[in-house]
C-alpha cells in the first residue's frame, strides 16, 4: 500500500502481454525440448548463429506492478535494464497499472490462471486467497537455503507474505506508516509552535484554523482510504490492537465495539465542524490536490502515509524540502490503549506465479534477489523519491542524502513501534473492504451513523467471514 | 414450361448457411455463450480464483434482502426516467432545428455533436477535472461571476447534487445521438406533405404539430428504446466520473454489478445482479415495442 498511495499517474502503461507471453511459450517449448535448463541453445538455433555461439537464448519474464510517477518508474526501468544486461538470457518486461486498475487487473488475471511470471501484492487475505488456489510459488527453501538473502530485510516482512509456514513474497519496498502531516507555516499564523501530538491539542489548533478562515485538514474523501486513516487510527488509539485483530480473525460482533463508535463519533465531529476542504468528498488523492492545499499554505494537516513526503517531492519540491513540511506521529488520546502503536505495513512485495517454467521461476528469484537488494534499488531509486529502503543494509547510508533524515526517521518509526497494525484495507477479504469503503466514505460525509456503521459492517462480516 | 415454374419456386440451397454462419458463430460466442456462463455463475458461489462451489439459488435469494442492491436499482429506475423526459424533447426539437439546410444550423450542429465524438469514460474523466472542488473551471467561474454564483456548488461532493449532476451529464452525452435519429427521420418525411400542407395555408407550428411529429413515430420508438435500455446499463461515464460515489449516492445498478464483482470478488452474486440487469432490458424493450405496436413493422408512408 506504500507504493499503492504513490499514484500520479493514472494512465496505464500496458505492454503486449499477448506477444510476451506468445514468446515465454515458445522459450518454455524451446527449453523442454532439451536446450538446457538455463536457456543455452545450440548456436544455429539462434538467428545470429553464425556470429553468436553460444549466445543464450532470451528468457522473458513480466513483471506487473504499480505505476507511480514518471521520474520514480524511469529509476525502477533503469534498475531492470541493468539486470537484463547482467543476468544470462535476462529479458524482464515491466507493466506500470495504476493502483485501482490494478487490484482488478491482477485479479482477473488469476481468475484466468494466467498471471504474469512476478507480480506486487500487498500480502495479507486477498493474496492468501490466490496462494490457497495454488496461483503462487512458495519460496520458503530458496531463502532459508541463502541467510545473506533472507536476512537482508526486516525480520518483521515475513508474517504478510507467509501462509501456513510457507513463505510467498519477498519485499520489493521499505516499510510504510500513516502519520500526521502539517505545514508548520500555517500553523504558527494561529500560534501553534509545533505539531500537535493530542488529539485534544489537535482539535484545538484545527478550531483556531478554521476561525482564521484556513482549511485545518485536507481530506481526498472520494478515494475513501485516507478517510480510513483517520477512523482506523483512532480506533487503534481508543482500543488496541485486539479490537481490529478480532475483526481480522472473524468474530461476530466484532465492529459493534466501543473504541470504533468512539472513533467514527470523533472523525464524524470533525466533518460536522467543517474542518475538511469544501467539497472534500469529490477530491481524489490521485490528483494531488490534497499535497496542494498544504503546500499552498492554505490547509494545516493531512493524515497520510510516508509516501506523502514522495508526492510532495512531486507536487510541491520547495515546500517539501522546506521547514515548514513538518510531520507527527497521529495524536494520541486521554486514556488510549495503544498511544505508541503505529498503523503501518513492513514492506509490500513481489510473488511468482506458480505456473512458470523453471527457467521463468529462476529468473524471476534472480531478479528478486539481485534487484531488491542493489543500490541502485535501494539507493538510487526508492531512497531518491523519498521511500524507505527494503535491504536493512543501506538504511544507515540514508543520511548522507538529501531528505534522507526523513526517510530514516520513517524507518526507524516503523523497525522500533511497539505495534505495527496493518492498513484494514490490505488485511481484510475483498468482500469486507469493498463495503468498508464506501460505508467509510458515507460516515464522513455525515450520510451514516457510526451505529448504523458498526451494525452494516457486522451483517458484511457475518455473510462472508 | 414445367421447368420456368419449378425455377421461380423459392428454394432454400445448402449452400446459404454458410452465409449466415458467421454471423452465427459470432452471436453463439459473444452472445449465447456468455448469457450461459452468467446463469451457470448466478448458483454458485466463487471470488474468482479456486473452486466453484454450486449453491443452489442462495445467491438469488440473497436478491430479496439485498438493500444495496434495491437502492441502486431504484436510482438506475430514476435514471431511466430522467433521461427519458429530459433527453426526448430536447432531441425531437434540436433534430427538427438542425434538419433544415440553411449553413448556420449545419455549423451548430457540427458543435453540438462534439460530446459524439468523445468516450464515455472520457467524459467522466473530463467532467470531473472540470467540477472539481479544487481548481474545478465551474467553481471558479461560480465564484468570481456575481450572476453566476449559483456554479458555485458541491456538484460532485454533495450527496443531494451529485446524482441531478449525473442526470445532467448522461443528457449532455445522450442527446447528440437522439438528435442525430431525429434528424434524419425528419429529413425522410416526404416533402409532397408539407406542400399538400400548405396549399391549405397551415402556420410552421402546425406543420411540426400536425406532420413531423406523427411522422416521427416510429423514430420517437426507436429513440426511447435505445435510451431507455441505453440508462438503464450505462457504466462507463458514471464509474469514471464518481465511482458510484460518495457512499452510495451514484452507485447505479450495473455499477453495483460491477462494484460486487470486480471489487468484492462475488461473481456469482454479481451474476445474479447481470441476469436480472439483463431480464430487465428485454422485458422494457418487449413492452415499448408492444404498447407502440413498433413490431408490426407498418410504414408511415403507405398510401403516398
Amino acid at each position: 500500500m506504500k507504493q499503492a498511495h504513490q499514484i500520479k499517474s493514472t494512465l496505464k502503461k500496458s505492454k503486449p502481454v499477448a506477444r510476451t507471453a506468445g514468446a515465454a511459450l515458445l522459450a518454455t517449448v524451446a527449453t523442454s525440448m532439451g536446450m538446457g535448463a538455463l536457456g543455452i541453445v545450440p548456436a544455429s538455433a539462434t538467428t545470429h548463429g553464425a556470429t553468436r555461439a553460444h549466445s543464450v537464448a532470451k528468457v522473458p519474464i513480466t513483471l506487473w506492478t504499480l505505476s507511480s510517477n514518471p521520474p520514480e518508474q524511469k529509476a525502477e526501468t533503469a534498475a531492470i535494464n541493468a539486470f537484463n544486461k547482467t543476468y544470462p538470457g535476462g529479458d524482464v518486461t515491466v507493466d506500470y497499472v495504476e493502483n485501482g486498475a490494478y487490484k482488478t487487473k491482477i485479479a482477473v488475471a488469476m481468475s484466468g490462471h494466467n498471471p504474469p511470471t512476478m507480480f506486487y501484492t500487498w500480502g495479507g487475505q486477498i493474496f492468501y486467497a490466490w496462494v490457497r488456489a495454488g496461483e503462487v510459488m512458495p519460496i520458503t527453501s530458496q531463502l532459508n537455503s541463502d541467510p545473506a538473502w533472507k536476512n537482508a530485510y526486516l525480520k518483521t516482512v515475513w508474517p504478510l507474505a507467509s501462509y501456513n509456514g510457507q513463505i510467498y513474497g519477498v519485499p520489493d519496498g521499505g516499510p510504510g506508516i500513516e502519520l500526521m502531516f502539517a505545514n508548520q507555516a500555517v500553523l504558527s499564523k494561529v500560534g501553534v509552535n509545533s505539531v500537535p501530538t493530542s488529539w485534544g491539542q489537535f482539535m484545538h489548533a484545527a478550531a483556531a484554523l478554521k476561525k482564521a478562515g484556513l482549511i485545518p485538514v485536507s481530506l481526498a474523501g472520494a478515494t475513501e482510504w485516507p478517510e480510513m486513516i483517520w477512523l482506523q487510527y483512532l480506533t487503534l488509539r481508543y482500543g488496541g490492537p485486539q479490537v481490529f485483530n478480532n475483526i481480522a480473525s472473524g468474530k461476530a460482533g466484532a465492529w459493534n465495539n466501543p473504541a470504533i463508535l468512539k472513533a467514527a463519533a470523533a472523525a464524524q465531529t470533525l466533518a460536522k465542524d467543517g474542518y475538511f476542504e469544501p467539497g472534500y468528498s469529490a477530491v481524489h488523492w490521485s490528483s494531488s490536490q490534497t499535497d496542494e492545499l498544504m503546500a499552498a499554505g492554505k490547509a494545516g494537516f493531512q493524515a497520510m502515509g510516508d509516501w506523502d513526503y514522495g508526492s510532495m517531492l512531486n507536487v510541491a519540491p520547495k515546500f517539501a524540502k522546506s521547514s515548514s513540511y513538518k510531520f507527527a506521529t497521529f495524536p494520541t488520546v486521554p486514556g488510549g490503549l495503544a498511544n505508541n502503536a503505529v498503523v503501518g505495513e513492513p514492506a509490500s512485495y513481489y510473488a511468482i506465479s506458480s505456473k512458470a517454467s523453471p527457467a521463468q521461476k529462476k529468473e524471476a528469484l534472480a531478479f528478486f534477489k539481485d534487484v531488491t537488494t542493489s543500490r541502485a534499488w535501494n539507493v538510487n531509486y526508492l531512497e531518491a523519491f523519498g521511500n524507505t529502503p527494503d535491504d536493512v543494509n543501506y538504511a544507515p547510508d540514508l543520511l548522507h542524502y538529501a531528505g534522507g533524515t526523513q526517510n530514516l526517521t520513517f524507518f526507524r518509526m516503523a523497525q522500533h513501534a511497539t505495534y505495527l497494525q496493518d492498513y484494514w484495507d490490505q488485511n481484510l477479504p475483498s468482500a469486507v473492504v469493498t463495503p468498508m469503503l464506501t460505508d467509510i466514505g458515507e460516515l464522513f460525509d455525515l450520510t451514516m451513523t457510526p451505529q448504523k456503521f458498526v451494525q452494516n459492517m457486522d451483517a458484511v462480516m457475518a455473510k462472508n467471514g | 414450361m414445367i421447368g420456368r415454374v419449378a425455377l421461380r419456386k423459392p428454394r432454400i440451397t445448402w449452400w446459404a448457411v454458410w452465409f449466415m454462419a458467421p454471423a452465427c458463430v459470432l452471436f453463439v460466442a459473444l452472445v449465447l455463450v456468455p448469457v450461459v456462463v452468467a446463469v451457470w455463475l448466478s448458483f454458485v458461489k466463487w471470488n474468482g480464483v479456486g473452486a466453484q462451489h454450486f449453491v443452489g439459488f442462495s445467491n438469488w435469494s440473497q436478491l430479496f434482502s439485498d438493500a444495496t442492491a434495491g437502492a441502486s436499482l431504484e436510482r438506475t429506475g430514476i435514471l431511466v426516467a430522467a433521461s427519458w423526459v429530459i433527453q426526448e424533447p430536447i432531441a425531437i426539437a434540436l433534430g427538427i432545428y438542425i434538419a433544415g439546410r440553411q449553413r448556420h444550423r449545419a455549423v451548430l450542429s457540427a458543435l453540438y455533436f462534439l460530446p459524439l465524438l468523445i468516450s464515455g469514460a472520457g467524459i467522466g474523466i473530463m467532467w470531473q477535472n472540470i467540477l472539481s472542488p479544487i481548481g474545478g473551471g465551474v467553481q471558479y467561474i461560480g465564484a468570481h461571476v456575481g450572476v453566476l454564483g449559483f456554479l458555485n456548488s458541491d456538484w460532485l461532493g454533495s450527496t443531494n447534487l451529485v446524482f441531478g449532476t449525473v442526470v445532467v451529464l448522461v443528457a449532455w452525452e445522450f442527446i447528440p445521438f437522439h438528435t442525430l435519429l431525429y434528424q434524419a427521420g425528419t429529413r425522410g418525411i416526404p416533402s409532397v406533405l408539407y406542400e399538400a400542407a400548405s396549399l391549405d395555408g397551415i402556420s410552421p407550428l402546425q406543420r411540426i404539430r400536425y406532420i413531423t411529429v406523427p411522422m416521427l413515430r416510429n423514430t420517437i420508438v426507436t429513440s426511447s428504446t435505445l435510451n431507455v435500455v441505453g440508462s438503464l446499463t450505462i457504466f462507463d461515464a458514471i464509474y469514471t466520473l464518481t465511482q458510484g460515489g460518495p457512499g452510495q449516492s451514484t452507485r447505479v445498478f450495473a455499477l453495483d454489478q460491477y462494484i460486487v464483482g470486480f471489487n468484492e470478488m462475488n461473481f456469482g452474486y454479481a451474476s445474479v445482479l447481470a441476469v436480472v440487469l439483463g431480464i430487465l432490458g428485454i422485458v422494457i424493450s418487449l413492452i415499448i415495442i408492444r404498447v407502440t405496436g413498433f413490431g408490426r413493422m407498418r410504414s408511415q408512408a403507405e398510401g403516398i
